[in-house]
């Protein structure tokens, strides 16, 4: 099956930066006076893309914040236009950049169904077709006649997954959603939206979990500052992610020269690992992270050794200190090689580049001090269910829920 | 694969196939009309009824200033009927030119998010709009039992009328949706305009007052002709044809320059809102 379902040429697209080119007249009758004199500021989110995807092809679009890999969904779905090139598509195209669309929370869930059936590009016919086959897939049938501001967020997402996982285009667009959810349901719709994809249909997807891509995926794209970096297969692409990411960061831990402490004990890596033990170029927020340190003694044992990891935004504010003697007890480390994990179960560092300071205490003395020792970028995440962050500047992210006390 | 898309910066705009495209899309136009509905009078305690006393209220007010104060002729017609007739097409209108202005803004979510014929969202207004409409032409023929009017045959021609009014409705919405989405100043120009028009629309007073040498200008208010249709189809006042041909002629300019402007933007929507 070679025939190519969609043909990228040459693509671009410029946004204006800083001022807002549409917004008031004013501005717009001055921007005619001054047209001639001031250049505006403009700049590429996606530049000279040239890319062809086969039909069937199951592809993972992977690069840092700020890649284009949404613009690249957003021109592919039609919902922007590109400033240079073309785009054909073979097919018919249709895309999940977010769950429920267009989702009214005075309406009920059947009426939900069809909204954003209807949205997403379903008929109506087509809604009431499968509409028996959403609700048994969702599992809310009970709940179909309750307005949907009554649904807790989870039955929320079934209710929307179910109506995307039945539409059924050649080529389908999903944006980071395929997060939501429990595992359990996700992995289901999952199996449904692929289950034709041996018949020909091609799926791009844009994720930061790179074990799911690896899973999923067979084909990769990598985007960074809105080119294209390499294409080609997923392993191929993610381990060339990784290795640019590593790259872009300093030395290795261990030939660090610019460190303080009595040497005593000292630090030798720290990599940042996801739930599946995977190297993580960037972390969602929300997702479990892991910071393996390994450790290596001067001595043959250490005994009351402290470990501190401290994270801080670029402006040098501090949002988190870990110290296992604080969360837990010293330890005591060996002269081969010590490996210990710090483990967040759920990262509560909003959208962000963060930078690691780590030191080490042994008997209370400092036996290793690293300032720097890593950077990390984290971007948006499953943190809450639905999905939704506060603004990226506005503090951490904490579990919490809201109660109603009244009816 | 028998659906190739091409989609090529600088291309020229395929008006035609875009409003091919809103047909295809009629589903999507229904959907979001009904949404409308269910949503405007849905927590609201009294409902429905507001969509009676709403028009209720203007009726009373205006049968009180031109009717009882004013003493404005209306040539025999009940005033109250005569206001009434005069403003359902005006409520109409000026509630789907109103919603149509910050439609698009406020489908921000929506138009971000998923691709579909923007033309839909203004033009699923003017079909949410029809139920309050309804409810007033419901009102008025109880009225027009009450004060024993009979119905005749002429009273049909407010179907083509109500026409007009849609596709009024429908010409003006798309103009300013698109208008709005380039200029917010829209928003605050947009409410004084609706409330210019109200006063300059035949509403509770006949065209046949205006003076001779302002009556091109007033006709120019596609509004004009149809208010005096809708009380020539129900009381069989006089009619100027002239004022009805003038308003076909006003509100297909309208219309096709709307949609082709509104189409011009279109690419750009996402981007700017």
């Amino acid at each position: 099956m070679n025939t190519a379902a969609i043909v990228i040429d040459d693509l671009s697209k410029i946004y204006k930066r800083g001022k807002v080119k549409h917004g008031d007249i004013r501005s717009s009758l001055s921007s005619r006076w001054s047209a001639m004199g001031v250049e505006q500021e403009e700049f590429y989110a996606l530049k000279d893309i040239h890319l062809t995807i086969q039909q069937g092809d199951l592809v993972g679009i992977v690069g840092p914040n700020g890649a284009g890999k949404s613009t690249l969904l957003k021109l592919l779905s039609r919902i922007t236009f590109p400033s240079q090139g073309r785009i054909t598509i073979h097919g018919t195209l249709s895309s999940m950049l977010e769950v429920g669309t267009g989702f009214h929370p005075e309406l009920t869930g059947r009426e939900n169904i069809y909204l954003n059936g209807t949205i997403i590009g379903m008929g109506r016919d087509e809604v009431k077709h499968k509409l028996d086959s959403i609700v048994s897939f969702s599992g809310l049938e009970d709940f179909l006649d309750t307005p949907v501001k009554h649904y807790s967020s989870g039955m929320y997402v079934r209710l929307a997954f179910s109506v995307a996982s039945h539409l059924e285009p050649d080529i389908l667009l999903i944006d980071e959603v395929l997060a939501v959810g429990d595992q359990e349901f996700r992995k289901k719709c999952m199996e449904k939206l692929l289950d034709v994809s041996g018949q020909g249909r091609t799926i791009i997807m844009v994720s930061h979990q790179m074990a799911n891509l690896k899973q999923l995926c067979t084909q990769g794209i990598y985007l960074a500052g809105g080119k294209l970096l390499k294409s080609g297969p997923i392993d191929d692409v993610i381990q060339h992610y990784i290795d640019a990411v590593d790259m872009a960061g300093q030395l290795s831990i261990a030939e660090r020269k610019d460190r303080k402490g009595s040497g005593k004990v000292k630090v030798n890596s720290i990599v940042v690992l996801d739930a599946f033990d995977q190297t993580i170029p960037v972390i969602s927020a929300g997702q479990k992270v892991v910071f393996r340190l390994e450790l290596l003694s001067s001595e043959s044992i250490s005994r009351d050794v402290e470990i501190k990891i401290e994270l801080f935004d670029s402006y040098g504010h501090l949002w988190c200190l870990c110290k296992n003697s604080i969360s837990g007890r010293p330890l005591d480390v060996i002269r081969e090689k010590t490996i210990i994990d710090c483990v967040f179960p759920k990262f509560p560092l909003n959208q962000g580049t963060f930078h690691i300071n780590a030191t080490i205490f042994v008997q209370n003395q400092v036996a290793d001090e690293i300032i720097n020792a890593l950077t990390i970028a984290v971007d948006q995440g499953m943190f809450y269910e639905t999905g939704k962050l506060p603004p990226s500047n506005k503090g951490f992210l904490s579990v919490y829920h809201w109660q109603l006390k009244t009816e | 694969m028998s659906t190739v898309t091409v989609i090529e910066a600088g291309s020229p705009i395929q008006y035609w196939r875009k409003i091919k495209e809103c047909w295809q899309y009629r589903d999507l136009l229904r959907m979001l009309s009904y949404r409308d509905i269910r949503v405007r009078y849905a927590q609201t305690v009294l409902g429905i009824t507001w969509a009676v006393i709403n028009p209720m209220i203007s009726v009373l007010l205006l049968y009180f200033v031109f009717g009882v104060v004013v003493k404005v002729d209306t040539g025999g017609i009940p005033p109250l009927l005569f206001s009434m007739a005069g403003i359902c097409s005006w409520n109409y209108f000026s509630r789907v030119v109103a919603e149509a202005g910050v439609s698009v803004i406020g489908a921000q979510s929506l138009v971000k998010k998923v691709y579909f014929p923007r033309l839909i969202i203004p033009l699923s207004k003017a079909i949410s709009a029809l139920v309050d409409l309804a409810i007033v032409f419901f009102m008025l023929s109880g009225m027009m039992i009450v004060y024993h009017i009979p119905f005749t045959w002429q009273a049909l021609m407010i179907i083509p009328f109500t026409m007009l009014t849609i596709l009024a409705g429908m010409a003006f919405g798309v103009w300013v949706s698109a208008l709005t989405i380039r200029f917010r100043d829209f928003t605050h120009i947009l409410p004084l305009v609706l409330r210019i028009g109200m006063f300059l629309s035949p509403i509770a007073y006949g065209a046949s007052l205006v003076p001779q040498p302002y009556k091109w200008a007033f006709n120019l208010n596609p509004l004009s002709g149809i208010i005096e249709g809708f009380r020539w189809a129900l009381f069989h006042t006089s009619l100027d044809l002239n004022a009805v041909w003038i308003s076909i002629i006003t509100i297909f300019i309208v219309l096709i320059s709307g949609v082709w402007y509104f189409l011009r933007m279109d690419q750009y929507i996402a981007d700017v809102i």
